[in-house]
């Protein structure tokens, strides 16, 4: 099993704006840079999460009874940057608050926030707010980053493609997050087959847990996103307790 | 085949839903043209269902209200008691034909659970319900005929624990079973092609109006929650000149979560796989809801309805909990007919509106339901001091026991 060098360490975190407090989430996010993660996904709370599991359902719940609104989680970010906070970061939004807050609004603020990109998981690529995404992405010169799956349809994933991103996020299994990882001949061949039509970046999420499971993704992906185990242990343990498991996945 | 009606509806979930959304489609689109389908549907629905369901000349209540002539489309008489097991019954031959062995389901009131465990139980799936926690509390009786026709029920812990938190429960179920499970969504909502699949089946409703009042009537008014008995009770009337009405829950007032009124404070939303209006907050998460009826105590209306809102085809209208319980008592002494907390929203509309009309005129309400399962907030309202010593009676035989 390859061992991940400290410096190139290809772990993206996942953060919930607002959980476990607002400036919870700061002090969460400035911990994270120092444990030296690649990237980090700040998850807009909202109150109908369907594609996420128990762990970041809870903290979504949270961050809605701290009143986490869709501005509040750009102030976050922002504060999190005036302490020092360089991370590249992408925000994980489900599409309802971003059309609530208007399209075009929400890539703008964006922009100024520095943020990289957008991990939407609920808007399919032939719908007409994924044409309206694409533009105004890149107006505001953010990555939309389409969010595929294995066993998914092979025209639609290439649809996806054909817009160029620079990072796509694959699902590692069906269903919600924090479900165990199982890696899978399958997920693997899905990543080759995306890498030979594109050269974007593959991150490949839901139920890493472990040193083990992120050493499976990076033999053939570029990046494992880890959230729902964070978030555990900082439900069960608090703050340093979070970093530490995430300390351990990233070796 | 379009997944909008003008610009709601859509298949607003992951890509990992995409595919059996797509497989539903398909079949749904094959079954519909399918004389052996439609055959196999209609001797269910004449010899297992109790159709066709009477159209009731509402004499007594008619000469009552002094005005247009009121009728009755009596989907309480339909096995389980109310409209659901249509659109059950017709999903979950559609299941069959996609070799699925499992039916999941969410519930608001228990009716459609029922009729999902029901129809389940008669076809041969297995089965799993899921009911916010909230709803499975006062519709408990629900719960143990749930149970008791062999399904299992999960109390909904999560967000607000009422139907849309089911709802979820539902999705997340079926993006981890896809294979095994086919999820029959309980009213004219959710992804395409549920919303025009579940109209479709329910469309009977309207069909039957048809031909069992031969006229056309001046009005048809129909209770709407996410709107299958309303959109079933319709569907037949849409290029005809007769007046459509939605009664939706008015509550207790007008305040947010107070209600589940979406007109005409909703806004247009993308929630759970589809886009409509929906009652949500300032920063665009679910409002909370309330109705006396659990199955119109609900966030979004179905997309077709939606649009038949704005293109002006059909009027909502609200009753408040209170008009909704005096509809119950008096239908129940005019005609001998106990309607469903949902549907006395209808009826409590129809005594408004009919003894404005002139004798001439003549209403159809789609009574969705029976009101059986209410009778704990029935005698809750009505014999609060015996019921409630009833109560403790029986809880006192269950410790003996």
């Amino acid at each position: 099993m390859k061992r991940l060098a400290m410096k190139q360490n290809n772990i993206m975190s996942h953060v919930v704006a607002g959980f476990p407090s607002k400036d919870g989430c700061v002090k969460l996010l400035l911990k994270m840079q120092a444990v030296g993660v690649r990237a980090i996904e700040i998850q807009i709370p909202f109150s109908d999460t369907v594609a996420d599991g128990g762990e970041i359902m809870y903290a979504n719940e949270i961050a809605l009874k701290n009143k986490t609104t869709v501005d509040r989680c750009f102030m976050t970010l922002k504060i999190a940057q005036d302490q020092g906070y360089i991370t590249p970061t992408y925000i994980m939004c489900y599409l309802q608050k971003i059309y609530h807050f208007g399209i075009d609004s929400f890539c703008k603020i964006s922009q100024e926030h520095g943020v990289k990109g957008l991990i939407i998981p609920d808007v399919p690529i032939d719908s007409p707010e994924y044409s309206e995404l694409f533009i105004a992405c890149e107006k505001y010169q953010i990555d939309l980053v389409p969010v595929l799956t294995p066993r998914m349809n092979d025209m639609r994933k290439q649809l996806y493609l054909n817009g160029n991103p620079d990072l796509v996020y694959v699902t590692s299994m069906r269903g919600i997050t924090g479900k165990k990882f199982q890696s899978s001949q399958q997920l693997a061949q899905f990543v080759d087959g995306i890498r030979q039509v594109s050269d974007c970046l593959v991150a490949v999420g839901f139920g890493v847990r472990s040193y083990e499971d992120a050493a499976i993704i990076m033999e053939f992906a570029d990046i494992a996103v880890v959230g729902s185990e964070v978030i555990k242990s900082l439900r069960m343990g608090g703050m340093q307790p979070a970093v530490d498991s995430l300390k351990r996945i990233i070796g | 085949m379009s997944v909008y009606f003008g610009k709601y509806g859509g298949r607003y979930v992951p890509e990992m839903l995409q595919p059996v959304l797509q497989e539903l489609a398909v079949e749904y689109d094959t079954c519909k043209q399918d004389a052996v389908f439609l055959q196999e549907l209609r001797s269910l629905q004449t010899m297992y269902n109790n159709r066709p369901t009477p159209l009731v000349n509402a004499k007594n209540l008619s000469a009552m209200l002094g005005g247009a002539q009121v009728y009755l489309k009596n989907e309480g008489m339909n096995h389980t008691g109310a409209h659901k097991i249509n659109h059950c019954l017709g999903q979950a031959l559609i299941a069959k034909r996609m070799r699925k062995t499992r039916l999941i389901a969410e519930t608001g009131a228990g009716q459609h659970g029922i009729a999902t465990a029901t129809v389940a139980a008669r076809l041969g799936f297995e089965c799993t319900i899921y009911m916010g926690e909230i709803d499975a509390v006062r519709q408990q009786p629900n719960v143990v005929l749930m149970r008791l026709l062999g399904a299992e029920v999960i109390e909904v812990k999560d967000g607000s624990r009422t139907l849309k938190d089911a709802v979820n429960a539902s999705l997340k179920d079926l993006l981890q079973n896809s294979d095994s499970t086919h999820y029959v969504i309980g009213s004219c909502l959710g992804p395409d092609p549920y919303p025009r699949m579940n109209r479709e089946f329910q469309a009977i409703i309207g069909q039957e109006i048809a031909e069992q009042l031969q006229i056309l009537p001046d009005y048809i008014i129909a209770c709407v929650g996410g709107g299958s008995n309303a959109l079933g009770a319709f569907h037949n009337f849409l290029k005809s000149p007769v007046k459509l009405i939605g009664v939706e829950a008015g509550g207790t007032g007008k305040k947010p979560g107070e209600h589940a009124s979406r007109f005409p404070t909703a806004k247009q939303g993308i929630i759970e796989g589809y886009k409509s209006y929906f009652l949500q907050d300032d920063d665009g998460n679910s409002q909370k809801t309330h109705s006396i009826a659990a199955g119109l105590d609900y966030i979004g209306i179905g997309p077709e309805l939606a649009n038949l809102h704005d293109n002006g085809r059909v009027d909502f209208v609200r009753v408040r909990d209170h008009e909704a319980l005096a509809a119950v008592r008096i239908l129940a002494q005019s005609e001998g007919i106990i309607p469903a907390l949902e549907s006395a929203h209808a009826v409590a509309y129809a005594l408004k509106l009919a003894p404005k009309l002139p004798k001439e005129a003549s209403i159809v309400i789609n009574i969705s339901g029976r009101g059986d399962k209410d009778i704990f907030t029935l005698a809750r309202h009505f014999q609060p001091e015996k019921f409630g010593q009833f109560i403790d009676d029986e809880k006192a035989r269950y410790e003996t026991k």
